[in-house]
């Protein structure tokens, strides 16, 4: 049996009886993270590559989203070995912390829609829906981004007193630049006095992972052990135990004395206790849920009949989280898990244990800096997968995933699909975020590893309404994707092998093949026999909708 | 007795089309919070570097892995001066009550028209704010109700917003902002036991009322007795006036027991998350001593404090009575 969602309840029993700091069943590791001769073990060097360019497609797509410029690939084919000092140089990408988002958020699930409060509750046009949702969902993403950025240690987002904030949300959150903005998102502080934690007081954090009257911050606490530890207390192994849960009164006390619901409850409570702060008496309204409240700390003991810890650690307050969680050998372990999991494209196995390692030892030896671990993860077998000289029979390519091709379409084609002021690769009532293999954070947790049908139909919409784009710039000759073409250009002008090989090139970080141009020229004579446009519509939609580009 | 927890939880209908007003008047009662929290004792925002590095947090871990205070030392912790300065402005000075919310929901929406709010007083406003005839704007949700109704033979008077949130706005651009429920039932005889609880925030940006100009949270549930000449009277939760922040642990008032002072166990929070406890009227004295429990267990004693809560529990009695037709 496994905790279900009933954590208040606890109808199962958890793995320890005791206070001791929890740890995952299926965490093979997890004691093997520990100092001694494990700490010279680093990660080696990248296996030998099949196609450098391609590999440093991959990187950049990974870490920034971008496709890397035709004049780079040029580069690195001219001098593979310079492969490293390619990707260095992206730890000052400007793509850098927008990807991050994105990677962080397929563990954390902040990115998601259904928040208690909308346009409405501010006054604001309905159409502000999406970019007010994305605002506050983002913001810790954005504060954790900015570390990686800054290149300061992991432990800097439970510890700082800054976070990332639009102008938008300054106007809705109790929140002051603290500098003039250069951008969407700057350092922003709050106002209301909370802890300088970091994320852990973070609205865009709680907002999401809300409570109820009668969870008392249970679901925060959970969701603070799976996000900052990677220890889920809903993939325990437990037995099955069930006390009389009729009353009030009765569950109360099954969670203070039946071992099968201390299990869980004994960490799990000491630790929603220290929550209050964030406690809101009306869970829909911006006035009550906007600011900290710090007065309301103490009702974490009195509900919850425990005094706060962390794990077994006595604590004062929250404030002391920016102790004890850098402290416990989960947080860093979790944050290679994190990373590695967003790199490699697949969750941890047992068999990973040993690379774990080796990668927690670079994070350590980089004072904890995410930049480091990023740099080694793109040497090890795993990331490097289909693109080794020598692959393992079950490597195969990624997908992109729905922001990775938005802005491959913004960066090639200028294309931003938007409607009634929604981005349409990434959002859920009108989009498509899900279809392209997206995470909801609420009911898609993951994202699409394989393709389907849906996801081929997706690709299919999207590279139509591109291509539909890309005409329109053709039109004024003004294409970066395929220069020196018009509209009006046959395939049979000699431009046309010359631009589709710019735009092969420039889509897969590989050479056309005469066969590939072919069969480009052949299809554009079949759509463009009677007008020339749809023969580019036809080309640009085919172009984007292949393998070599879909797949990195 | 119906309970504001047993109200939450429930979502609000749509509120489409809303006014602007509502983001004006949001963003007014932020401003007008953040202006009383203008005289903090420290900085309350630390200086460079924008995202710390640990090196300036405010403890450090043990060996044990327990975190160790560094400024929980004696000589940064508050004075019984501060702690009494701040129970003065909570308890003494003006003491937030459900009385002056009803009182001030009922003027400015007595000055509304038949339409916007209505005769009953209550509105809600999914579609949008409306506008009065005399300029007052009123958005949002307040289930205002005043009933009598009969329970066990015993009469029972209601006044409440069990789930308020809402935003007045007076014509001259006062703001009347409220996220949160009041609820005071009281029997109309026998012992007149009444209970309240009076949760939420609550901002007014106008004349009067001094507790909610600084911006108020509460979490305050009330239980009291008024059987003849004999009153009784307990608080207790969450309080906060600007930036001062209490927990009302224990406050019992009987007029006629120990000449009227009441059992006090007050905490109060300092602005480094810091809590000291003021424990009085055991020996029916005002009289207590201000301690404060460092994180590793130190109790640091910081002296007494004499404050007579005596006035301000019979404020409360009496204010929030609230008889029939009043």
């Amino acid at each position: 049996m496994r905790c279900g969602s009933g954590l208040l309840l606890c109808v199962a029993a958890c793995a320890s009886p005791t206070y001791a700091p929890l740890r995952p069943a299926k965490d093979a590791t997890g004691s093997a993270i520990d100092t001694g001769t494990e700490a010279l073990t680093r990660v080696g060097e990248r296996p030998e590559l099949s196609h450098v360019p391609r590999f440093y497609r991959r990187v950049m797509l990974d870490l920034t989203g971008h496709l890397p410029d035709p004049s780079e690939l040029d580069a690195l084919s001219a001098d593979p070995a310079r492969l490293d000092a390619h990707i260095d140089t992206l730890l000052g990408h400007p793509g850098l912390e927008d990807r991050l988002v994105h990677v962080l958020d397929e563990r954390w699930h902040l990115r998601y829609e259904a928040l208690p409060v909308g346009p409405s509750d501010y006054g604001f046009d309905p159409e502000l829906r999406y970019a007010l949702a994305r605002n506050m969902s983002e913001e810790p993403l954005r504060m954790m981004a900015r570390v990686v950025a800054d290149d300061l240690p992991w432990d800097t987002i439970v510890q700082s007193d800054t976070t990332m904030a639009t102008p938008l949300l300054t106007q809705v959150w109790p929140l002051e630049p603290v500098e003039t903005p250069e951008g969407t998102w700057a350092p922003t502080r709050w106002t209301d006095y909370r802890p300088a934690v970091g994320v852990l007081a973070s609205n865009g954090l709680w907002w999401r992972y809300n409570t109820t009257a009668f969870n008392y911050n249970r679901t925060r606490a959970a969701a603070v052990a799976r996000i900052l530890l990677c220890t889920d207390y809903l993939e325990l192994d437990i037995e099955f135990e069930s006390p009389s849960l009729t009353d009030a009164e009765g569950t109360e006390a099954a969670i203070r004395t039946n071992p099968s619901c201390t299990a869980c409850h004994a960490t799990l409570d000491p630790l929603s206790s220290l929550f209050f702060g964030f406690w809101a008496y009306d869970l829909y309204d911006p006035l009550e849920l906007s600011r900290y409240h710090p007065e309301r700390e103490p009702l974490g003991a009195e509900y919850l009949m425990v005094e706060p810890e962390w794990f077994g650690i006595p604590v004062h307050s929250l404030a002391d989280l920016a102790t004890v969680v850098p402290a416990d050998p989960r947080f860093p372990m979790c944050a290679v898990e994190t990373f590695a999991t967003g790199l490699w494209r697949r969750p941890l196995t047992d068999a990973d244990g040993d690379m774990q390692v080796a990668l927690q030892n670079e994070l350590e030896a980089g004072d904890r800096r995410i930049w480091p671990l990023l740099h080694a993860l793109t040497r090890t077998e795993a990331y490097v997968g289909d693109l080794a000289a020598s692959p393992a029979p079950d490597s195969r390519p990624r997908l992109l995933g729905p922001q990775q091709l938005e802005t491959l379409l913004a960066q090639t084609l200028d294309f931003d699909w938007t409607y009634n002021g929604e981005n349409q690769l990434d959002n859920d009532v009108t989009g498509l975020r899900v279809a392209l293999g997206g995470v909801d954070g609420e009911e898609v947790t993951a994202p699409k590893r394989s393709p389907d049908a849906n996801l081929a139909l997706a690709w299919r919409a999207v590279s139509q309404a591109a291509a539909r784009h890309a005409l329109q710039q053709l039109e004024t000759g003004d294409c970066a994707l395929l220069p020196g073409i018009v509209a009006t250009t046959s395939a049979d002008d000699p431009a046309f092998e010359v631009a589709v090989s710019h735009a092969w090139q420039w889509l897969t970080a590989t050479e056309p093949t005469a066969a590939q141009l072919d069969a480009l020229a052949d299809l554009w004579h079949r759509a463009g026999a009677g007008d020339p446009r749809e023969g580019w519509v036809a080309l640009v939609s085919a172009l984007l909708q292949d393998p070599l580009v879909v797949t990195y | 007795m119906k309970g504001i927890a047993s109200l939450r939880g429930v979502k609000h209908a749509s509120r489409m089309h809303a006014s602007s007003a509502r983001l004006r008047t949001l963003a007014a009662a932020l401003c007008a919070v953040a202006a009383g929290c203008s005289a903090p004792g420290t900085a309350p925002l630390p200086s460079e570097p924008h995202f710390s590095t640990g090196d300036d947090a405010s403890s450090a871990a043990t060996d044990s892995g327990a975190p160790e205070s560094t400024t929980t030392g004696p000589a940064h912790l508050w004075t019984v001066d501060q702690v009494e300065d701040s129970l003065r402005l909570l308890f003494v000075d003006d003491v937030p009550n459900g009385h002056d919310f009803i009182d001030l929901f009922r003027e400015l929406t007595a000055a509304g028209d038949a339409s916007c709010p209505g005769a009953d007083l209550a509105f809600t406003t999914p579609e949008g704010s409306c506008t009065s005839s005399n300029g007052t704007e009123y958005f949002g949700f307040a289930p205002y109700l005043d009933e009598v109704s009969s329970a066990s033979g015993a009469e029972v008077h209601t006044v409440a917003i069990p789930q308020a949130s809402f935003v007045i706005t007076t014509a001259t651009g006062d703001t009347f902002s409220a996220g949160g429920g009041f609820i005071h039932e009281q029997c109309t005889s026998g012992d007149g036991s009444w209970v309240q609880e009076f949760a939420g925030t609550f901002i007014w940006t106008g004349e009067g009322y001094p507790w909610m100009q600084a911006g108020t949270q509460v979490g305050w549930s009330i239980r009291g007795t008024r059987d003849g000449p004999h009153h009784t009277m307990s608080v207790h939760g969450p309080i906060a006036v600007g930036t001062s922040w209490a927990f009302v642990e224990t406050l019992a008032w009987d007029n006629e027991a120990c000449g009227s002072v009441p059992t006090a166990e007050i905490w109060v929070r300092d602005d480094h998350g810091r809590w000291y406890d003021w424990t009085a009227g055991a020996d029916c004295s005002p009289c207590g001593t201000v301690r404060h429990a460092a994180p590793d267990g130190t109790v640091h004693d910081l002296g007494a404090l004499c404050l007579d809560l005596t006035p301000t529990l019979e404020a409360l009695d009496t204010d929030n009575d609230f008889p029939v037709g009043r």
